[in-house]
């Protein structure tokens, strides 16, 4: 069961923590299908660059493509700059 | 020679001999420094005498604008303000967003440079190429609120007003230029240069058309600018919340600054967040001129000795003047907030020299009858008395005044005095973060946010990565967001926080001064002005060392003990990897100075003959 960690537009929208219904790997993009419409287009530009930073277990993903395992921790952290 | 963009005046104003000139601007320079920062650096280093006294009259106040401010695009309300600083003594400026920006160049100007010192406190104003100076001994003391409310009601609510508090007007080491109630720039003190020369405020009204070289298109181009960034999918959360949200993103990211950035995780961060703000205290929106995603958070303050007022915050002012205090109190953030934009004081050196004092007494260092006031971390009333102290240089609160470097040298605790070249560093604790601490610290005016925000970067390239790649990301965002928004002065924040694109810049830059710039072009006179302020802050000091390009020890001695991140800390070799690798991708060398083939490579040979001149060994 990955976890996903949420903050800022996407916490609203998703909670800050969401628990995924998934026993077995998953990639990141079939995680990002299963996320609602308003959620994935805050995370992906429709040319499928990110528009967020994903950091598995802390570290930045590899992509899309990158196989999440049930006990990781995903957060996906919005580019923000404070000023 | 101008097609547009710039009007290709300078106006010049000596306080001294009450005389003024209009100069013509350089077309070379405009094309090689542009404007804003790049142009302020050019002038300070071509007529600044080496060594001049920062509250001295021969100081120079420039107040400059780009080639887009003033036209109709996304976030060009802004203008910068610079001087050499009184508190860091090297290059110092900061941007403000403000209607004097546009009404500077609907006068007729670039640039405002302010020299020598009135006899007695004035008011500028300038009226197309009507300038006067009218006697300002009724608003001297007066708080900026209210200055700028009597300004405004004799020169009308259009006009372009810049101002400086009691607190700058004291000669605080840290007073800022203000205008419209809040809005602050000139974090290195540029504030209490113009108050030096006795300049309470500037007035600007112009009423002329800003040159362009070609507006159909300009209005064209501008207005699909504003179509893209109003369609960004976070459009709605950022004019909710602003830089507010960061307060959140800085927590989860464990580099929220705690208790004099002892720590990057602060146990009452809900109390200040952005959440917080907008269930409770938001009543208003504000923001700068032309730009249509307006961050400006107007809250109303609803306890306290300042309950009912009004004052606007962002993610800096209250991370400093909140967490960093250990206040958890959003009411009391923003008083002290208010109190220094009030007095016009800079908020996040506030906030750093009350977290310094808070740890000297906590660490016994500064017996609290000396200071005369029982100083704890949370105790926003504390902080409140001792910020006035301050403001009113009262007490111990003269020696406050002169900033964290100063105040550290007396009285010891170097280690945890948190600043970099002397400017107090900004809301980003980097216990866990090499390359913002980079960023932090070859920042050219010290260590403030906006050339060094680099963190979101850091965390997807990897926090514990160290790698030149590492390196030219930083010197690319520094080429972005020091050399291009600074010098065409425009916001950087479409940019960053809604992803509005780079590539519109050099179309708004051709339809303003029919000028071809690319990207690559624009990074290029970016480096041209970092390596002059690095070069006119070694001339100031007298040479330079590798020493000033570190952050504080605390940060490499003292891991994080709270937060997920606990345990963390800065690895020194690390750290000197990282800074060797940057000085090299500058073109500097192992001193952290320009070698003179970078400087004849940038146009700037006579920077470097000028150095030599003046006994400075510079590699080839
Ligand atoms: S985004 Fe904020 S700081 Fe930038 S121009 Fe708009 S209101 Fe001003």
């Amino acid at each position: 069961m990955p976890r996903l960690r949420f903050i800022g537009r996407l916490r609203e929208i998703l909670g800050s923590e969401l628990e995924l219904e998934a026993s077995s790997p998953i990639t990141l993009s079939q995680i990002l299908e299963k996320l609602p419409q308003e959620a994935r287009r805050l995370i992906l530009a429709e040319d499928g660059r990110l528009r967020v930073i994903v950091l598995v277990n802390e570290k930045p993903a590899q992509g899309l493509s990158q196989v999440i395992k049930p006990s990781d921790v995903v957060r996906f952290v919005p580019i923000v700059s404070g000023g | 020679m101008f097609k547009g963009g710039w009007t290709g005046k300078i106006l010049r104003v000596d306080l001294t001999r009450e005389k003024h000139a209009v100069q013509d601007l350089d077309g070379e320079v405009a094309r090689s420094f542009m404007g804003g920062r790049g142009l302020a650096v050019k002038i300070l280093w071509d007529e600044l005498k080496p060594g001049t006294d920062p509250l001295s009259p021969e100081n120079k106040l420039i107040l400059a604008t780009g080639p887009l401010t003033g036209f109709a695009l996304p976030s060009s309300g802004k203008l910068v303000v610079a001087s050499k600083s009184p508190l860091t003594g090297g290059y110092g400026d900061g941007n403000i967003g403000t209607r004097a920006s546009y009404q500077m160049k609907k006068a007729g100007y670039d640039a405002i440079v302010v020299e020598g010192r009135a006899k007695e406190p004035v008011v500028l104003v300038v009226e197309d190429s009507e300038i006067k100076l009218e006697k300002a001994d009724d608003l001297w003391g007066k708080d900026t609120y209210t200055v700028q409310d009597e300004l405004e009601e004799k020169h009308g609510k259009e006009a372009g007003i810049l101002m400086v508090g009691p607190g700058a007007e004291k000669l605080i080491r840290f007073g800022v230029v203000i205008s419209e109630k809040g809005r602050a720039g000139g974090r290195p003190g540029i504030g209490t240069v113009m108050a030096s020369k006795n300049l309470k405020a500037v007035v600007i009204k112009g009423t002329k058309e800003i040159p362009a070289y070609n507006r159909e298109e300009l209005r064209e181009l501008a207005a699909e600018g504003y179509k893209e960034i109003k369609a960004s999918a976070n459009y709605d959360f950022w004019v909710r919340q602003g830089t507010m949200a960061t307060i959140e993103w800085s927590q989860e990211n464990s580099v929220l600054p705690s208790y004099n950035f002892r720590e990057g995780w602060f146990e009452r961060a809900d109390e200040i967040s952005g959440t917080t703000m907008e269930k409770v205290y938001k009543v208003a929106q504000k923001g700068c001129p032309f730009c249509n995603m307006q961050c400006g958070n107007i809250c109303e303050i609803k306890e306290g000795p300042y309950k009912g007022w009004r004052v606007e915050i962002d993610y800096e002012n209250i991370a400093m003047l909140g967490s960093n205090l250990g206040i958890g109190s959003m009411d009391w953030a923003m008083t002290l907030n208010l109190y220094a934009d009030l007095q016009g004081i800079d908020t996040i050196t506030l906030g750093s020299v009350l977290a310094f004092t808070a740890e000297l007494v906590e660490k016994r260092m500064l017996p609290e009858d000396k200071l005369g006031l029982k100083l704890r971390w949370g105790d926003g009333e504390a902080m409140l008395q001792l910020a006035e102290l301050i403001a009113e240089r009262k007490g111990f609160g003269e020696k406050l005044g002169e900033g964290v470097k100063a105040l550290s040298k007396a009285l010891g605790g170097e280690w945890f005095a948190m600043h970099i070249k002397g400017l107090e560093i900004s809301a980003y604790d980097c216990h866990a973060a090499p390359g913002m601490a980079l960023a932090f610290a070859t920042s050219p005016i010290g260590a403030h946010h906006k050339d060094a925000w680099f963190i979101a970067w850091e965390l997807k390239i990897g926090r514990d990565v160290i790698s030149k790649e590492k390196v030219d990301r930083l010197l690319e965002m520094q080429r972005i967001r020091g050399g291009l928004f600074e010098a065409a002065v425009a916001c950087r924040l479409p940019w960053i926080e809604l992803g509005f694109s780079l590539e519109w810049y050099p179309k708004y830059l051709k339809a303003a001064t029919g000028l071809d710039f690319t990207l690559k072009e624009l990074y290029e006179m970016a480096d041209r002005i970092y390596d002059l302020i690095r070069c006119f802050w070694a001339r100031e000091h007298g040479g330079w060392s590798r020493e000033m390009d570190y952050p504080p020890e605390r940060w490499f001695k003292e891991p994080l003990t709270r937060g997920p991140l606990a345990g963390s800390k800065l690895s020194k070799e690390a750290y000197d990897k990282l800074l060797s690798w940057y000085y090299e991708a500058r073109g500097w060398d192992s001193r952290g100075l320009p070698r003179k083939s970078t400087l004849r490579e940038r146009g700037l040979g006579y920077v470097a003959e000028q150095l030599e001149a003046q006994g400075m060994k510079l590699e080839e």
